[in-house]
């Protein structure tokens, strides 16, 4: 009884409702219009694909039109994200330090940020074609830009005192980095890197769309030119369901462990009780010694 | 121990904007100190305290003149530094802060600044971030650090002048004793003439100008305390040498006699 009294006056009851509520109203929607998905039907579409077997190849876990385009996307992904990592983070920390490389790059990171990136998509698939190069640039172009500002502002943050404190007791460059340069430029590293991340998986599923063959994108697009609704909405479901699944299970756990030293300590979306502060006075301190 | 020699030090800050000229906050300073000494440097703020200690420390480098520190055999010195505010890094626990100073991660290093934990009563505390700690933890952190490097020179600049009034007094307490127990060299920084002497066995006091004004040697018993009427004796002779600075400082420039009560504060 008590456990059921808690869960309705927590705030996790008012999540579920609303989760509850969309699926009601998207259903009840759904029933209104032929031209409306349902939940259900997607679902069974989402089934389906699964089912599917790839290209009349025989069915496999890992060789069915779900996984098959899901993979490819999330590996055209993986590639232009490691890619945005290395560049912006060199980039972004090199402006930050120095002034003329900041001079240097500001109005090129400004165009990448401003530029949709549906044109840079329209733009690489004529330059190359079908295949992987064009999904991994625009995700590398939309993604950069953003890890870049933020890691330039990080960088810009790092504490004077803190770089003072260092050089006084003559702590080599090696360490400086690691425990001061890096955790002074982590919340502004992983603020950037969420929305690059979304930026880049954005890019290469619209490159997919736009002129592909494979991958999730070029599956949504597949079942848009067939008319099927169900088919539309259950890659955009599927889509939507990797970008949660990389945010909850990768980026907030790395989020949280940047931010583990704060005493406010609470994870994105979900309610975590901070770290109390020791409240012992110095004269306890003194009078326990013996002082 | 350490020695240190400042040779007619200079020090220039550029102008905070274009048609005004550069600062200079020490002009020709002469500063020596060697062996079990607390020396502490005292003045009015902006009179270049901190400067120095920041040119001693390398964190400055001297417009002109120049600052040698060796330890007692001739080579160089390790310094420790203890700042005005902790100067924790936030995103480590109070071992790995000590360790960061040291440059040490080995399990060694870790029975070493224990020890130095201990030292200042935060035992049990060292796997803690900074922000779970008090104000005066934190700057009893910043004393182990410094002490943990073993250094043959420590540098404090005004290291309870962020902290309420009984924390500093404990605190002031306890760097008495740890001094009395490791006799290291010491350069106090403080503009709080009590503390200079309950705390020192010299006093130097720096003129605003950047300028040595009056070198004092305090010659009474430890443990000292700002209640003992020597202590309270020696703090009055010192406010007099204050104020024979200042008549002087307004004899060479009489504006400043003008506009007496809108300045700076003389130190108490």
């Amino acid at each position: 009884m008590q456990r059921f009294k808690t869960f309705f006056f927590a705030d996790k009851m008012a999540r579920w409702t609303s989760r509850v509520l969309l699926l009601l109203f998207w259903q009840l929607g759904g029933n209104l219009s032929v031209r409306v998905p349902t939940p259900l039907g997607t679902l069974q579409f989402i089934g389906q694909e699964w089912s599917r077997a790839y290209e009349g190849a025989p069915w496999g876990v890992f060789n069915n039109e779900l996984s098959v385009n899901l993979i490819v996307t999330l590996a055209r992904a993986g590639v232009a994200l490691t890619l945005v990592v290395l560049v912006a983070l060199v980039v972004g920390y090199a402006m930050g330090q120095i002034w003329r490389i900041q001079a240097s790059f500001t109005d090129l990171v400004v165009v990448g940020i401003a530029l949709p990136a549906f044109i840079w998509a329209l733009l690489a698939v004529m330059w190359f074609g079908f295949g992987n190069i064009a999904p991994v640039f625009v995700g590398f172009v939309a993604g950069t830009p953003m890890l870049t500002v933020n890691v330039f502002q990080g960088s810009r943050a790092i504490p004077r005192e803190l770089r003072d404190m260092s050089e006084s007791y003559n702590v080599t460059f090696r360490h400086r980095f690691r425990h001061l340069v890096l955790p002074s430029m982590a919340g502004f590293v992983m603020a950037g890197f969420r929305v690059a991340a979304l930026a880049t998986w954005g890019a290469v599923t619209l490159v997919e769309w736009f002129g592909n063959n494979q991958g999730a994108g070029h599956r949504a697009h597949y079942w848009y030119d067939t008319s099927n609704f169900d088919g539309l909405m259950g890659w955009g479901l599927i889509i939507l369901a990797v970008v949660i699944t990389l945010d909850r299970a990768v980026l907030e756990p790395l989020v949280r462990k940047a931010r583990r030293w704060r005493g406010d300590i609470t994870g994105l979306g979900s309610a975590r009780e901070g770290k109390r502060t020791v409240e012992t006075s110095d004269l306890e301190l003194l009078e326990r010694d013996g002082g | 121990m350490a020695i240190l020699r400042a040779e007619n030090v200079v020090k220039d800050f550029p102008p905070p904007t274009k048609n005004q000229p550069t600062v200079r906050a020490l002009n020709g300073l002469d500063f020596a100190m060697s062996g079990q000494t607390f020396v502490s440097m005292v003045g009015p703020s902006g009179c270049g305290k901190s400067t120095f200690l920041n040119i001693v420390s390398g964190v400055e480098t001297p417009t002109g003149g120049r600052v040698v520190v060796t330890n007692d055999q001739g080579g160089p010195a390790t310094l420790g530094y203890v700042f005005q505010d902790s100067r924790l890094l936030p995103w480590r626990t109070v071992i790995d802060n000590l360790r960061y100073a040291l440059g040490d991660w080995s399990a060694e290093s870790g029975d070493r600044v224990m020890g130095y934990l201990e030292m200042v009563g935060l035992k049990g505390f060292e796997n803690m971030y900074p922000a779970h700690l008090s104000g005066g933890m934190q700057q009893r952190v910043g004393i182990a650090r410094a002490l943990s490097v073993e250094p043959d020179l420590l540098l404090m600049d005004e290291p309870f002048s962020h902290l309420d009034a009984i924390t500093a007094r404990a605190l002031r307490t306890e760097l008495q004793t740890i001094w009395e127990r490791t006799r290291k060299t010491v350069l106090f920084v403080t503009h709080d003439v009590l503390e200079a002497v309950q705390l020192s066995s010299r006093i130097v006091i720096v003129e605003y100008g950047g300028t040595k004004f009056e070198d004092i040697t305090i010659d009474l018993p430890y443990p000292r305390f700002q209640t003992d009427s020597a202590v309270a004796t020696m703090q009055a002779e010192i406010l007099t040498v204050f104020e024979e600075m200042e008549r002087r400082r307004e004899e060479l420039d009489p504006r400043i006699a003008q506009d007496a009560g809108s300045g700076t504060e003389p130190p108490l």
